[in-house]
């Protein structure tokens, strides 16, 4: 089971890959990541349907914002489910991610345990 | 020519009267009135009571006083006597004046030479005391006849010229003409014939001025009778025939009688005998009915010659002895000589010697005589001369003295009036421009305290800007910041909970058997605390750089130049820049690139300051392209920044140039010009301060660099700086 997280701080890969790190060594979590949208999208676009099974992605990243990546991802791939993390958990961007079609909604500092709730509910999907 | 010269004599005399009765005759000749008709009228006015001192019949009363002295000088002695008490009765001095000199006119008629002087004196003390002193130029001038008369020619001259200045001092042409008349006469009598035509012409021009023919008359004849004597006949005979035509269209018998005499002479003189005869004739004819006495005579002996010289020696001998008898009559030395000259010849060819010698004898008596006179009087007239000249010269220098004094004092006086006026105006024009400098001096003063006052004012609002400006982008970077902060707070977090959990993992290994536990894991998990301590370490810096920054940034500028490395000052600015916008606007989303030349120096800025530069550069590209107003117009346009750094050679000096390109809407070509202006600014009022792009104008100037604008409207904008290497 493969996950594509999304975010423009490259040690989000670090702290990801520890913080799932039972997962990764006994769920068969993969983890990948991309670290702007226009990279996650190229990712995306080499398999269809994707080999991914959900997306994570923060919002605020300079070039492609994690909106706008979101609208692209549900657009092309309307079964991809696409959580967002945020810093500004604010209603408009969550009800702007929710009418783009995000599966969840997650805010800066990224509380990990209701995360590894959401990628344990994928992984036994 | 002592034919001539014989006339001349006796002509002078006549002349002279006239020339001595010229003022009255002029005052007269508008009346040209008869003793009847001036007696009727002075009967008729005395008819009214007080007459006696009414001016009116006084004046009357001196004219015919005037006539009378002409025509009868005894009964004018008498009326002028009674005429002369009336006057002082009335005390009209005007009127007594002029009976004065009426009466020395009578008496000088009379041959009392002394007695008319001594009431022409009395007339003159009195014509001095009148104002304008109007009568006094006329009785000089008969003064000056008197003493002509008594042969004091010097004084007479003196006499003339001062007529002739009063004269010209009150305006009274007929005396001046009068007087110049006289003075002609007494140069004509010293041989300067040249002098006399002169003062002839003069005269003739007085006349011919004020129109007055009997005078214009005898000034041609007289001007004849000088080119006479300068054996000039021809020319003679050109102003006679003016004189003559003139005589007989005013039919004046006494002119007449004289143009034809005068023309007789000249006319003999050319031998035209025939016409001189006939001139003489009527001469004679004219004096006899008349009773010119003079001139009978001179005719009679002149018609006498003419007809010795065509041979006709009886009627000559009647006519030359009726012209002695005539001569001797009239007292006349010169007719008597030359009759007798013309008596001797006659009788000598006649045959009858004893009659010719006794002639000759009287001939030589007289011309004896006359020459004796002639030579009396030319010797006088030669020390008068010398003493005249004198008073001429004195007169003249006088007056040319006196006029230069006039003149000098005239143009001194007007010279000092203009250098008054000027050194007034220069004066007033100096206290003008003094006060003006003055007050202008005060303004300046009172404008420079102003000034100061504003300066300082406009210094600390300025400084207060500066920083409100700084407080503002601050606060508009705050939410940036923040979320700089947050980020590596957030792993500093995550990292240090992760490696908490990952200590509490090893010790579990640990508590278990030695043989069972995991080494390699413990391995692994001790590396990765490590990865995770050093990442703690690096974000916790992270943080701690971010605030010293916003410190940094907050903080007045030191202006101290570090050298710098350009390109994490860019990053950093891009990155503050773009969260603030996320912060205000969830929707933002821009996407920016850097082109970094590889290997760039480290340069030599204020951080802070070209921060702040970079920043304002940055929110402008960024508002420029992405502010939602332009996005929703542009709903299809992609936002991007793209910055540059590269190096570059400008005047073969090193710069690092760094572009900040935005695809917004441009700036437009009627703005570009104000946009580094101090407070311009094209946002919303509230959202700009108008200062980020003056401030960072000056700072990159104070770098040494340049900042620099280039827009397309609708397609984009860069921003360029230039800073030296």
């Amino acid at each position: 089971m493969k996950i594509l997280v999304v975010d423009d701080e490259r040690d989000v890969e670090d702290l990801f890959r520890q913080k799932f790190r039972k997962e990764i060594r006994n769920e068969g979590l993969e983890l990948l990541f991309a670290y702007s949208g226009k990279e996650a999208l190229e990712i995306l676009e080499n398999n269809n349907p994707p080999l991914v099974a959900s997306v994570f992605s923060d919002i605020n990243m300079p070039g492609m914002s994690g909106l706008e990546m979101l609208g692209i991802i549900k657009n092309r791939f309307p079964q991809l489910q696409v959580s967002m993390i945020s810093a500004y958990g604010d209603s408009e961007n969550y009800q702007k991610a929710m009418s783009y079609g995000a599966k969840g909604f997650f805010t800066k500092p990224v509380d990990f345990e209701s995360l590894r709730k959401e990628i344990g509910e994928i992984l036994r999907s | 020519m002592q034919d001539y010269l014989n006339y001349q004599m006796g002509h002078k005399r006549n002349v002279s009267f006239l020339a001595a009765c010229l003022y009255l005759l002029t005052f007269l000749t508008g009346h040209a009135q008869s003793v009847e008709t001036l007696q009727a009228e002075l009967e008729k006015l005395s008819a009214v009571p007080g007459f006696a001192s009414d001016t009116t019949y006084l004046n009357k009363a001196n004219e015919l006083g005037f006539v009378f002295a002409e025509s009868s000088p005894d009964s004018a002695v008498v009326f002028l006597e009674k005429q002369l008490q009336l006057c002082r009765k009335a005390n009209y001095e005007k009127g007594e004046a002029e009976a004065l000199k009426i009466y020395g006119n009578a008496l000088q008629n009379m041959g009392d030479f002394k007695g008319s002087l001594s009431y022409y004196n009395e007339a003159l003390k009195i014509a001095e005391g009148i104002s304008g002193q109007k009568l006094v130029p006329g009785i000089l001038n008969n003064i000056g006849l008197v003493n002509y008369n008594l042969g004091k020619y010097a004084e007479a001259l003196n006499n003339f010229y001062e007529a002739i200045k009063g004269a010209d001092q009150t305006n009274d042409a007929n005396v001046k003409a009068a007087a110049l008349n006289n003075v002609a006469l007494i140069y004509f009598e010293q041989d300067k014939l040249e002098e006399a035509k002169e003062k002839y012409r003069e005269m003739l021009a007085i006349y011919q001025e004020i129109g007055n023919q009997g005078r214009i008359i005898l000034a041609y004849n007289n001007i004849g009778d000088v080119e006479l004597k300068q054996n000039n006949p021809s020319e003679a005979l050109k102003n006679l025939k003016i004189a003559h035509q003139s005589a007989i269209e005013l039919n004046s018998p006494e002119f007449v009688e004289m143009t034809s005499r005068t023309l007789a002479d000249i006319y003999s003189a050319l031998d035209s005998v025939s016409i001189a005869e006939d001139l003489y004739q009527q001469s004679i004819s004219m004096s006899r009915d008349n009773g010119y006495g003079v001139p009978y005579a001179h005719s009679l002996i002149g018609l006498a010659k003419l007809n010795y010289k065509k041979g006709e020696l009886i009627q000559a001998s009647d006519l030359a002895k009726e012209g002695l008898a005539q001569a001797e009559k009239m007292a006349q030395p010169m007719q008597m000589r030359n009759a007798h000259e013309l008596l001797a010849k006659i009788f000598e060819d006649e045959g009858n010697y004893k009659e010719a010698l006794t002639s000759f004898q009287q001939f030589k008596f007289y011309n004896d005589s006359i020459n004796t006179s002639h030579s009396q009087r030319l010797t006088a007239t030669l020390e008068s001369e010398y003493e005249f000249s004198k008073k001429t010269l004195e007169y003249e220098k006088a007056s040319l003295r006196q006029r230069w004094i006039i003149f000098s004092a005239f143009a001194g006086l007007i010279a000092f009036l203009i250098i008054l006026l000027l050194g007034y105006r220069n004066k007033k024009h100096l206290d003008k421009a003094y006060h003006s400098l003055q007050e202008k001096t005060h303004e300046i003063a009172f404008k420079n305290g102003e000034l100061e006052t504003t300066l300082k004012q406009l210094k600390s609002t300025q400084s207060q800007l500066i920083q409100s400006e700084k407080m503002a982008s601050l606060g508009e970077l705050t939410a940036g910041i923040a979320h700089e902060i947050q980020n590596p707070l957030n792993f500093v977090t995550n990292f240090s909970e992760l490696s908490t959990g990952m200590i509490q993992e090893i010790r579990e290994e640990r508590v278990k058997n030695p043989t069972a536990q995991d080494q390699q894991l413990i391995d692994e998990i001790l590396s990765d605390i490590q990865v995770n301590l050093g990442k703690i370490h690096h974000h916790g810096k992270r943080a701690d750089a971010i605030v010293k920054g916003m410190l940094e940034h907050s903080r007045s500028s030191t202006g101290e130049k570090v050298p710098t490395d350009i390109q994490p000052l860019i990053n950093e600015c891009l990155r503050i820049s773009s969260h603030g916008f996320r912060v205000k606007d969830n929707s933002f989303s821009a996407e920016f690139t850097t082109d970094m030349e590889p290997g760039l120096p480290k340069i030599m800025l204020v951080p802070q300051d070209i921060s702040r530069v970079l920043l304002n550069l940055f929110n402008n590209a960024f508002y420029a392209c992405a502010n939602p107003d332009f996005r929703k117009e542009n709903p299809n346009l992609k936002p991007q920044v793209k910055v540059t750094v590269s190096r570059v050679e400008k005047d073969s000096n090193p710069f690092l140039k760094v572009t900040i390109t935005d695809n917004g809407s441009g700036i437009p070509n009627s703005i570009i010009d104000k946009i580094f202006q101090p407070f311009f600014t094209t946002k919303p009022t509230g959202d700009g301060t108008g200062l980020g792009l003056s401030l960072s104008y000056d700072i990159v100037k104070a770098h040494g660099g340049e900042l620099k604008v280039n827009s397309v409207p609708g397609e984009f904008t860069t921003f360029t700086i230039f800073l030296p290497v």
